[in-house]
């Protein structure tokens, strides 16, 4: 009997321990579960924060907790930062950054169980595990509400996961650091993609364009300000702004400065500088930013002088209109008078006056009209078999009817001269105009000679003066319209666009003009016409 | 038309009320204010969701005259006399109960969880009173788990949360006198005496567990490295068994799969169905490495469930219950005129108290409650909420 009951007893004995061992088992199968799925959260974490929300949640399921959190400071100490936080309000995540015992938890290699409330918020338990990476170290708190303890396996089990956090925080943050590297490479890179694209642009625009950074240092030199300045780029990069353009104070001083480019335009200022060896006219604005001011300028040298070209045109017709008109009206008031019976002499010679004064001022209008007719493209050009050799003689008897007795006026021509396909008047215009030229240019005594050569493409025309010649710098400007010789504007009457108007003739038939002189040396005037112009 | 045996007689801070027919929800809140005897200021209902929601707003507002009313559907209703398949219960809490309702919808569940207990608290004073936090949503428009946490966020570890999601044919929940769809209604109440809040289940586990081995969202797709379905009914015996997506469902309502927890207990998640290749369908995300049981629902489990849920919240009270709020999952039993779901109801009643407090309650999909722990969503459970009397 004592032996059955002691069986029965013992087999009771066996039951209980399958039970406990069972439940033993289990117990340890379910923290080995949990362990991995935290594990797994905390591997597949994206962000520091992503990270401490979900480690920090699954704590307070696994340890059926009402909070948990991660703190983090570097080793040393320094700025605690809080990775994350369950279960507290923003006021009570704040203190933890302060909280003693955590500070105390952080700086000891021991998990601690607090079964008072050493955080001040209420908890009944509370557990602070310490972790240590190499960069930071951390600790995690977990807590309850109401008064269970944490119990071995759950103190073992939390160790066990506090591990996989600081490795976790290490990959994140090597991550972030990873991703804000290639973030900002990617920026620099787009950004010097950007600047090249811009200096791209600024490669193709016409206006000139510079860069004067903080520093007043010339960073950018776009080719446009090449071309107008003649400076290259890498003759200015680089350089202090006065020290690369040699009077900038006074040119910058001239210069309105935008804050934005899309603040209220702002005038570019027409201002003279001496860049070089070139006297220009620029227009220039501009633009301050963050790091400099951007100067954008024009070339208005020609501009300029052709504004300057047109006040002294304006001068030289009204000049050229007003004495011509006063000989006329004086020689007509004089002969109007009834008190004086005038010689017969005397009233042909105002009569005459009259006449040439007359005929002055219509090739004056007629130079004008022309001059505007070209400009238009209105001006139609006939196609006619013509005798130069004749044409020539007729503009020699017209320049001889003003001549000075002195002169000396002659055609060389061969005896036989194919016919030239052009327009006989236009051309005879040139022909008057250089002859007339080269008697008002040949002052005194001389000789004037007009030589017809036949060419293997054409005919060349060639008037020779023995006057004051044409000094080289000037030789190419006297085409230009209303250009005249600066020595001669007062010696001499003109409007300046005698030489204009024989170029742009001469241009539309086809052929070529230029000039060879030197100074008191006379000049000769070359015409090159094709016998016929080509179709057009 | 009132059902029998609901009101009660004695002079007390909430009164009770359940009705059937057309004026359900209109009888029911007049029955509960009857029973109040005051004017409420607050009348929370239950309809069933074969109501009208617009109607039942209707009734529910003229009923409680300048009560505040807030409210969800259900699938049923739980009355002291039983379960009701349609009609509605109702709650009228005196005008002294310091309570705060708060809405959201639930497009982003955390956000709308953190929102609506923030406007539900923030009247309520936190410290000097203890507070419950009710949370009606709606477990088809998000993650329930979500809502939970959000609302977590705000109301913190002191504060106990309870209820669950709607139910019944036309899901809605209700503030302020109108119908909600799709959306977070949380009402916080107040109260000198303690409020208690009992969770249970009756499940109980098969076998050992298994490990999630994939998952995706709310897919199960592998536990023990195979196709999470051939192991799920491989461990309710039915693994060869060819089954319609209807039948698993059948199945699946009574074989919850459940998280096992450190301390010994599990915590129960419904599969609503099975996907191609073998994923299961759960009702919260269930993440890779964590163990799952595999359950059955015993129905001597239910009705002790039941009866440990009530005492759970009785105990936190300092004397008798004033009222008792029942949150019943509806995957529980089935109810109507099965002789299990009068067991369960009969033990419950039975158990609050004697005479027995203002009882209102609602079958529901997806239920809510906690007490201890940072997490409230919970399927195929009991929530129950006890308000202490000051006598």
């Amino acid at each position: 009997m004592r032996k059955e009951t002691a069986t029965i007893a013992s087999s009771s004995l066996h039951s209980v321990h399958r039970v406990d061992r069972r439940d033993e088992l289990l117990r340890r199968f379910v923290e080995a579960t949990r362990r991995a799925q935290i594990v797994t959260i905390v591997n597949t974490a994206a962000s520091e924060a992503e990270l401490g929300e979900l480690f920090t949640a699954e704590l307070c399921e696994a340890f059926e907790a009402e909070i948990a959190f991660v703190l983090t400071e570097p080793h040393g100490g320094g700025v605690r930062t809080l990775v994350g936080a369950y279960g507290l309000t923003a006021d009570q995540r704040a203190g933890l950054l302060e909280d003693e015992s955590c500070a105390h938890t952080l700086s000891s290699e021991e998990i601690r169980l607090h079964h008072d409330d050493p955080l001040s918020i209420g908890v009944r338990q509370l557990v602070l595990a310490p972790f240590a990476g190499k960069v930071d170290r951390g600790v995690v708190g977990v807590a309850r509400l109401y008064e269970e303890r944490f119990d071995e396996g759950e103190v073992a089990l939390l160790e066990a996961v506090v591990e996989s956090i600081s490795h976790a925080l290490e990959r994140i943050r090597l991550g972030e650091e990873r991703d804000a590297l290639f973030a900002r490479e990617h920026a620099a890179r787009r950004e010097a993609e950007e600047r090249g694209q811009a200096a791209l642009v600024l490669g193709y625009v016409a206006d000139g364009v510079f860069l004067v950074d903080s520093n007043g240092t010339v960073q950018l030199w776009n080719p446009a300000a090449e071309a107008i300045t003649g400076i290259s780029a890498e003759a200015v990069l680089g350089l202090p702004v006065e020290q690369a353009l040699p009077g900038w104070d006074s040119l910058a001083a001239g210069v309105t400065i935008a804050s934005s480019p899309a603040a209220s335009p702002v005038p570019a200022a027409t201002l003279h500088a001496e860049i070089g060896e070139r006297d220009l006219w620029l227009s220039v604005a501009g633009v301050s930013f963050a790091d400099g001011t951007v100067y954008a300028f024009r070339d208005r040298t020609e501009e300029r002088r052709l504004e300057e070209l047109k006040t002294d045109f304006i001068s030289t017709v009204s000049h050229e209109l007003r004495t011509p008109i006063a000989a006329v009206h004086g020689a007509a008031q004089t002969l109007a008078r009834d008190d004086v019976v005038f010689p017969d002499d005397l009233r042909r010679r105002l009569l005459s006056v009259i006449s040439d004064q007359s005929e002055r001022l219509a090739h004056l209008v007629n130079d004008i009209l022309l001059t505007s007719q070209v400009e238009s493209g209105r001006l139609a050009l006939a196609r006619q078999q013509v005798d130069v050799s004749e044409l020539a003689r007729s503009a020699i008897e017209a320049g001889r009817a003003h001549a000075p007795a002195e002169l000396t006026l002659k055609l060389v021509a061969p005896k036989s001269l194919a016919p030239v396909t052009t327009d006989r008047d236009k051309l005879r215009q040139v022909l008057v105009n250089l002859v007339g030229n080269a008697i008002k240019y040949s002052p005194g005594s001389g000789r004037i000679e007009v030589r017809l050569e036949p060419r293997e493409s054409g005919l060349r025309i060639a008037v020779r003066d023995e006057g004051v010649g044409i000094p080289q710098s000037e030789q190419q400007r006297i085409f230009e319209k209303f250009y005249r010789v600066p020595e001669m504007i007062n010696s001499v009457s003109g409007t300046g666009l005698g030489l204009y108007i024989c170029r742009e003739l001469v241009r539309r038939m086809g052929g070529n003009i230029w000039v060879e002189s030197g100074e008191e040396k006379g000049s000769t005037f070359f015409v090159e016409l094709p016998l016929a112009p080509a179709s057009t | 038309m009132a059902t029998p045996d609901l009101v009660r007689t004695r002079e007390c801070l909430a009164g009770a009320g359940a009705a059937t027919g057309v004026r359900a929800t209109f009888d029911a809140v007049q029955e509960a204010v009857e029973a109040l005897g005051r004017d409420p200021g607050l009348v929370l209902i239950f309809p069933t969701g074969d109501l009208d929601p617009q109607e039942t707003a209707i009734q529910a507002h003229a009923a409680s005259g300048e009560a505040r009313v807030a409210g969800m559907t259900g699938t049923g209703v739980i009355t002291p006399g039983g379960a009701i398949e349609s009609g509605c219960s109702a709650v009228a809490f005196d005008a002294s109960v310091p309570f705060g309702i708060g809405t959201a919808a639930s497009a982003d569940p955390r956000a709308a969880g953190r929102t609506a207990a923030a406007e539900a608290l923030v009247d309520v004073d936190r410290e000097e009173s203890h507070v419950v936090l009710l949370l009606f949503v709606d477990s088809e428009s998000g993650d329930q788990a979500e809502i939970v946490d959000g609302a977590y966020e705000i109301a913190g570890g002191r504060i106990p949360l309870a209820g669950g999601a709607a139910g019944g044919e036309t899901r809605a929940q209700f503030a302020d006198g109108r119908p909600l769809a799709g959306s977070v209604v949380a009402v916080a109440i107040a109260s000198q005496q303690p409020i208690g809040v009992g969770i249970s289940h009756g499940c109980v586990p098969l076998g050992t567990p298994s490990i999630v081995t994939r998952s995706h969202g709310r897919v199960l797709l592998q536990l023990d490295g195979r196709p999470a379905e051939s192991v799920y009914l491989e461990k309710i015996g039915m693994g060869d068994v060819p089954l319609s997506d209807e039948e698993f469902e059948a199945i699946a309502m009574a074989h919850p799969l459940a998280q096992p927890e450190l301390r010994g207990d599990v915590r129960p998640r419904y599969v609503r169905g099975r996907m191609p290749g073998g994923g299961l369908v759960c009702a919260t995300s269930i993440e890779a490495n964590a163990a799952v049981d595999v359950c059955e629902q015993k129905p001597e489990a239910i009705v002790r469930s039941g009866v440990d849920a009530v005492d759970e919240a009785l105990v936190h009270l300092s004397g008798p219950a004033e009222a008792v709020l029942l949150f019943d999952c509806a995957a529980r039993s089935a109810r109507f005129g099965n002789p299990l779901a009068a067991r369960e109801i009969e033990s419950i009643i039975s158990s609050a108290g004697d005479p027995p407090p203002a009882i209102a309650g609602t079958y529901t999909r997806g239920e809510i409650g906690r007490i201890r722990g940072a997490k409230g969503d919970r399927n195929y459970s009991l929530i129950v909420v006890a308000f202490g009397s000051s006598g």
